[in-house]
């Protein structure tokens, strides 16, 4: 089955990836090569197969305590991996901008911890 | 003093008072800096904490005790496995940042018993890949010879134990991951029952099948690492309670009358002709030890790597929605908005084979193909399933290749992902059903490469795949490759 450059920016849309325009021509035959190798399965009748996402069920489970502070992430170390941090606190661009199409409050309701305007 | 080529030679020595811990360790550390850069098996030495490691090691060791039975062993673990402290890639310039917070269960329960952490392994970004060409950072070249892959994705694990920078090796298996690069590089590889070994903090890639295994030079050294890491964890809740331990003693003395399933008309249409001729030896051997043979029907191995890529793609497209940039690894630097950012960061940052397998999960669970694919897969799995456990019921074990043919050339099935692929054959059943299995070396083609054959065996067999193949090689490693010091890297 042939996938078009349009049904994968379509796909890209759902996965947030940004691919280039080179990206998207080369991905258009490797998917339609790798869709002829698994639409093996389409004739296959599995009308009697019962269903399991996994290999087994749940075996495990952890007690739904929070660990002793001394066996907790810290604060410092959880945020550590962060490419952009403030006050104990992630650091993102704006998600939405006042103004455009979906505008948002009013700055003076927004979270008081929205990071400054201009930072990242 | 010579690396030991076994780890008993090495906690022997230890105990005898050969060697200390460190002097045993300065054996592989110095092994590295000779001759890794022709082979690029590490993506990161950790000299310095394990230094640290086996000063303490030799400190109890003086206080007389005996810290456990992989005293001084160093290991190399696949880089999407944690240990605390060191950075952790995947292979990915998504995490080139990163470094863990806590250590995983394998790794942990390893150095209880004496293993020292000698360095972290290339692979295929995240696991993704089996001839670790798929790396974001650089290949490996297999030890045997330099122009051929070492497997993947666990190649750098692979190449690193055979080329005796380590002498023991953990890697992640979704697909063949530890058994693949295990046959191409001439070791003893185990993918344990799903749900054997702790997934805790292994990189998830695809979930329902991702198992952690050791790779060895023997069968009793791949039972003694699987010994050591196995059993139930409360930190990973699909770790099972139910799976019997193996006992390392008992090895020598299993049953040997075992009825084991083959398929010779598959091995004849995928199989080249070095692995054909040496596999037809193998059975004449395996009679010697005691085994019967019984002629079955693997189900077809074009329906089980189209059900394992539609489900292996789906979750991950799933597992890997979690990097975008915002809470750990680099992300693009200036994007205006969230979703900008997000979608710049995993575009910039995921390598070609990832973006492929993100994108075709994303297909097979969109609106108007998930019945047609992800759903089919799923319930072919069940099919599958069913299959092997009918086989189960009238052999004791399954025999294969573990790949149809020897290690092949760099760059040969690169640009091809359909090809590279197809070479997963032999060793995705053990993954869509959960059920345990292991390569072993064989013998070499006519070009000197390694082969393997794999052992399959139901739920829970790991004694008895690990006391054959101890049988078989009788703790006796196969010869290793002549290794050229590489001065000027590769």
């Amino acid at each position: 089955m042939a996938v078009s450059p349009e049904q994968i920016k379509q796909l890209c849309q759902l996965a947030r990836l940004s691919l280039s325009q080179t990206e998207i021509a080369r991905l258009e035959g490797d998917l339609g090569r790798i869709l002829i190798f698994v639409d093996k399965l389409i004739p296959i009748d599995t009308a009697l197969s019962k269903s399991t996402a996994s290999n087994v069920p749940v075996q495990s489970l952890r007690s739904d305590k929070p660990a002793p502070p001394d066996e907790a992430a810290s604060l410092s170390s959880a945020l550590a991996n962060a490419a952009s941090v403030d006050d104990g606190y992630f650091l993102i661009p704006p998600v939405l901008r006042k103004g455009g199409a979906e505008e948002l409050p009013a700055s003076d309701e927004l979270p008081s911890h929205r990071p400054p305007e201009g930072r990242e | 003093m010579i690396a030991p080529s076994t780890i008993g030679e090495l906690t022997s020595a230890i105990r005898g008072k050969q060697a200390s811990v460190s002097e045993m360790l300065d054996i592989y550390l110095s092994r590295i800096s000779k001759y890794d850069s022709g082979i690029g098996a590490y993506l990161n030495v950790a000299s310095q904490s394990a230094k640290s490691e086996a000063k303490q090691l030799q400190a109890r060791i003086s206080r007389g005790e005996w810290p456990g039975p992989l005293t001084g062993v160093p290991i190399a673990v696949k880089d999407n496995i944690s240990v605390a402290g060191l950075p952790l890639t995947a292979g990915s310039r998504i995490l080139e940042s990163f470094v863990p917070i806590y250590t995983a269960t394998a790794v942990s329960r390893l150095r209880a018993a004496g293993a020292i952490v000698i360095g972290k392994t290339n692979l295929d970004e995240f696991a993704m890949g089996s001839s670790n060409e798929y790396s974001a950072f650089s290949v490996v070249h297999n030890p045997y010879d330099s122009r051929y892959v070492p497997g993947g994705s666990s190649g750098g694990s692979a190449a690193s134990l055979a080329a005796g920078l380590a002498l023991g090796a953990l890697g992640s298996d979704t697909g063949g991951s530890v058994r693949q690069p295990g046959a191409f590089c001439g070791l003893v590889a185990l993918k344990p029952s799903y749900g054997a070994i702790s997934r805790s903090g292994l990189i998830a890639f695809a979930s329902s099948l991702d198992q952690i295994g050791p790779m060895a030079h023997t069968g009793l050294d791949c039972a003694r690492l699987y010994a050591a890491m196995r059993g139930c964890d409360s930190q990973d809740a699909t770790s099972r309670t139910d799976l019997p331990p193996v006992d390392i003693k008992a090895l020598q003395h299993s049953k040997t009358n075992l009825i084991i399933g083959i398929d010779e008309a598959a091995v004849s249409t995928w199989c080249g002709s070095d692995m054909t001729g040496s596999f037809t030896d193998l059975l004449s051997r395996f009679t010697h030890l005691g085994a019967s043979f019984k002629q079955i029907n693997l189900p077809d191995s074009d329906t089980e790597l189209a059900t394992y890529h539609i489900l292996a793609d789906a979750e991950a497209s799933s597992n890997l929605a979690r990097y975008d940039g915002l809470q750990y690894g680099p992300r693009c630097s200036d994007a205006r908005e969230l979703e900008e950012l997000c979608r710049r960061t995993r575009g910039e940052l995921f390598g070609p084979e990832v973006k492929r397998r993100i994108l075709l999960g994303t297909y097979v669970l969109s609106g108007g193909y998930y019945d047609a694919y992800y759903q089919r897969a799923v319930e072919t799995r069940s099919r599958i399933q069913a299959a092997y456990e009918e086989i189960f019921d009238q052999v004791d074990l399954i025999l294969t290749p573990t790949t149809g043919e020897a290690a092949f050339a760099l760059g040969e099935k690169r640009d091809d992902p359909v090809a590279m692929y197809q070479s997963d054959r032999w060793t995705i059943a053990a993954n869509l059903t959960g059920f345990p299995a292991i390569t072993f070396p064989i013998g070499f083609s006519k070009l000197g490469l390694p082969l393997g054959a794999q052992l399959e065996g139901p739920i829970g067999s790991e004694e008895t795949l690990l006391s054959w193949v101890h049988r078989f090689d009788e703790n006796q490693p196969p010869p290793g490759p002549s290794l050229a010091e590489a001065p000027e890297g590769r």
